[in-house]
């Protein structure tokens, strides 16, 4: 699905983040490890297209992104790519219903609907996003990540200010939802409990 | 979810912000629109209520006021000449056509005019209900005056509302015109001898149709019947005329001359030779016209560049909105742009939300200077006097486009800015 040709980055000549060649496959969920500032977030923002490498090259689905302009990584991004963000990130003044719907390329407001369902999420769906609590934006983040049944879920700390029992549950929602569009998750995180749910670990030192 | 339907919801997050910017919008439309209204309205009554008329004779003095007091009729008159002088003028072989005006009385603000038939054929107005006069105190009145056929009414003096009224001498209406949009909608006419009569002036025969005006020996009667000494002076009068003593009445006197000739070039030797050779003054109302809109010019530019102004300052609200809030939704936008939105379409988000700024700024400027005008031409006496109406021109469509544009101005920055952000950097941003 995705292969990493001698990614590195630097800032200001500073070099953030050298990596070997890796692959991922389909359906292999990614757990990029390490400490805050190791390269991790950057990694993973120059996988999702976001950010352009130093140097190297990403290929996904045997497209490398060098040969990609902005607007056809736009694209890709937009059909291929769920985003969940470190601070959520929902738009405060839509309501749930329009927070989901902003993912999806073609309006499909049943599968909204059974998102909102199936995340515990009934009867909120009207309400303003900056109404919520941080439990409910959660589950709000995922479905928006899902809406558009992705093939890769891209999770930015998805873990790293809820407890154990909310971690829990935040993983099993993640992980279920990807498990029903066969998504593969590439979540990036310094929370060593959610090792165990991964197949594969980086270590980004 | 449609892009409208997220820029509305984004608007409406920031209502108070963008209700600022709409309104300033809307201000600088309504009072564009206001100055292209006035405007229009000014010159279409210059232009309609002075047609055709190339020279005015009247009273020396000013050369404005005698165009405004007597095409117009929105001014005292410069004083009273001799008609038997003016006759001399009036079967000038350069003339074509000579209406003699007597002025000096007014019921309930509406103008008194002693003239003759010619002055309803030189406007081609018809008769909508009634005859023309056919004898002294017979009147007709004009579509805005209120009168009615067979109604009686007593001039007052003076030409505004409020003079001493002449209660010995009733008009009757015979007659209404039919509205023609000129000065006469708002004047009563009537026949020369009336007005002469009734402040004592001995009738000047033949005055029925001024055109076969016998010629008479010029004579100047120095008779100041200027409209500040015309009250005292019908106090002198006023024994005299109600006896009807003809032998004691004054020379027939008019307040003015409305003369039509017979080539351009007579229009600017006759009044030379008027003001040269005679003590009465001649002057042109398309030149005198020319020098006033020439001074409102300077007037209304004035209300242009303040309504360019609001233009300019509604922009710059609008600019400081979008700008403004652009720092506390970069987050947002860079959560639009990961998920797949271009930078085009972003761009096209934030423009849009100045352009709906801007377009319900024009509809609401829009409906608040029609309004406005509408309630000004029934409240404002000489704008409901003067039958002022709504007229759409292209003036409109280039505000219109004017202030589009000032949008698109001040929404291109913050949306350029909006389209190139920083998407990785922002979405690390903790807040």
């Amino acid at each position: 699905m995705f292969e990493l040709d001698n990614i590195t980055f630097k800032n200001k000549q500073r070099t953030i983040l050298s990596l070997d060649n890796k692959r991922v496959a389909k359906g292999e969920n990614i757990l990029l490890l390490g400490p805050s500032g190791c390269g991790k977030t950057s990694l993973m923002n120059i996988m999702a297209g976001l950010m352009s490498p130093t140097s190297g090259d990403v290929c996904f689905e045997d497209t490398s992104y060098a040969f990609l302009s902005n607007s056809d990584i736009d694209k890709l991004r937009a059909k291929n790519f769920g985003f969940i963000f470190q601070t959520m990130h929902l738009l405060g003044h839509l309501n749930v219903t329009q927070n989901i719907a902003l993912a999806q390329t073609a309006p499909n407001p049943q599968r909204i609907q059974t998102l909102i369902s199936e995340l515990g999420l009934t009867g909120k769906d009207k309400q303003k996003a900056q109404d919520l609590s941080v439990g409910e934006a959660q589950r709000v983040a995922i479905a928006r990540a899902v809406a558009n049944n992705p093939a890769v879920i891209f999770a930015d700390e998805p873990t790293s200010a809820l407890d154990d029992a909310n971690t829990q549950k935040v993983m099993d929602l993640l992980f279920d939802q990807a498990a029903k569009t066969g998504a593969t998750i590439i979540a990036a995180t310094h929370d060593n409990r959610i090792k165990k749910y991964f197949d594969t670990v980086w270590e980004i030192a | 979810m449609t892009d409208i339907a997220l820029i509305f919801s984004s608007l409406k997050s920031r209502w108070l912000n963008s209700l600022l910017s709409v309104f300033l919008t809307a201000f600088g439309v309504m009072l564009a629109l206001l100055i292209i209204q006035f405007g229009h309205h000014i010159q279409n009554r210059i232009t309609t209520d002075g047609k055709n008329i190339d020279i005015v004779v009247g009273a020396k003095g000013s050369p404005l006021q005698l165009i405004l007091s007597s095409v117009y009729h929105i001014d005292i008159p410069t004083g009273n000449i001799a008609y038997d002088q003016a006759q001399k003028w009036m079967k000038h072989p350069h003339v074509k056509t000579a209406m003699p005006l007597a002025l000096g009385d007014n019921w309930e603000g509406y103008r008194i005019v002693g003239t003759t038939p010619d002055y309803l054929k030189h406007y081609q107005a018809t008769i909508l209900e009634g005859r023309v006069w056919n004898k002294d105190y017979e009147a007709i009145a004009g579509s805005s005056v209120g009168l009615q056929i067979g109604e009686e009414f007593s001039g007052a003096h003076g030409l505004i509302e409020g003079g001493h009224k002449h209660d010995s001498q009733h008009y009757t209406i015979t007659g209404i015109i039919e509205p023609t949009g000129t000065v006469l909608d708002r004047l009563i006419l009537t026949s020369m001898n009336s007005v002469l009569d009734i402040h004592g002036l001995a009738p000047a025969s033949p005055l029925k149709n001024a055109n076969e005006a016998h010629s008479q020996e010029d004579h100047n009667h120095d008779h100041d019947h200027h409209e500040h000494d015309e009250h005292e002076h019908h106090e002198h009068e006023h024994h005299e005329h109600e006896h009807h003593d003809h032998g004691h009445m004054g020379k027939p006197e008019i307040t003015a001359l409305l003369l039509t000739t017979k080539s351009p070039i007579a229009n600017i030797n006759l009044p030379r030779s008027i003001n040269k050779d005679t003590n009465l003054q001649a002057a042109n109302p398309a030149l005198e016209m020319a020098r006033l809109t020439s001074m409102m010019g300077l007037g209304s530019q004035s209300f242009a560049a303040l309504s360019t102004l609001l233009i300019i300052i509604a922009s710059l609200s609008i600019f400081a909105g979008l700008a403004g809030s652009l720092e506390n939704r970069m987050s947002d936008l860079a959560v639009l742009r990961a998920i797949g939105y271009s930078k085009q379409r972003v761009f096209k988000i934030i423009a849009l939300e100045g352009f709906f700024i801007v377009l319900a700024g024009i509809v609401i400027g829009f409906i608040m200077g029609l309004a406005g005008f509408i309630l000004a031409s029934h409240v404002i006496a000489p704008l409901a006097a003067s039958g002022a109406q709504i007229i759409f021109t292209a003036d409109y469509v280039w505000v219109i486009l004017a202030v589009i544009l000032a949008g698109f101005i001040a929404a291109f920055i913050p949306a350029w800015r909006a389209s190139h952000i920083d998407v990785a950097r922002q979405l690390a941003r903790k807040v």
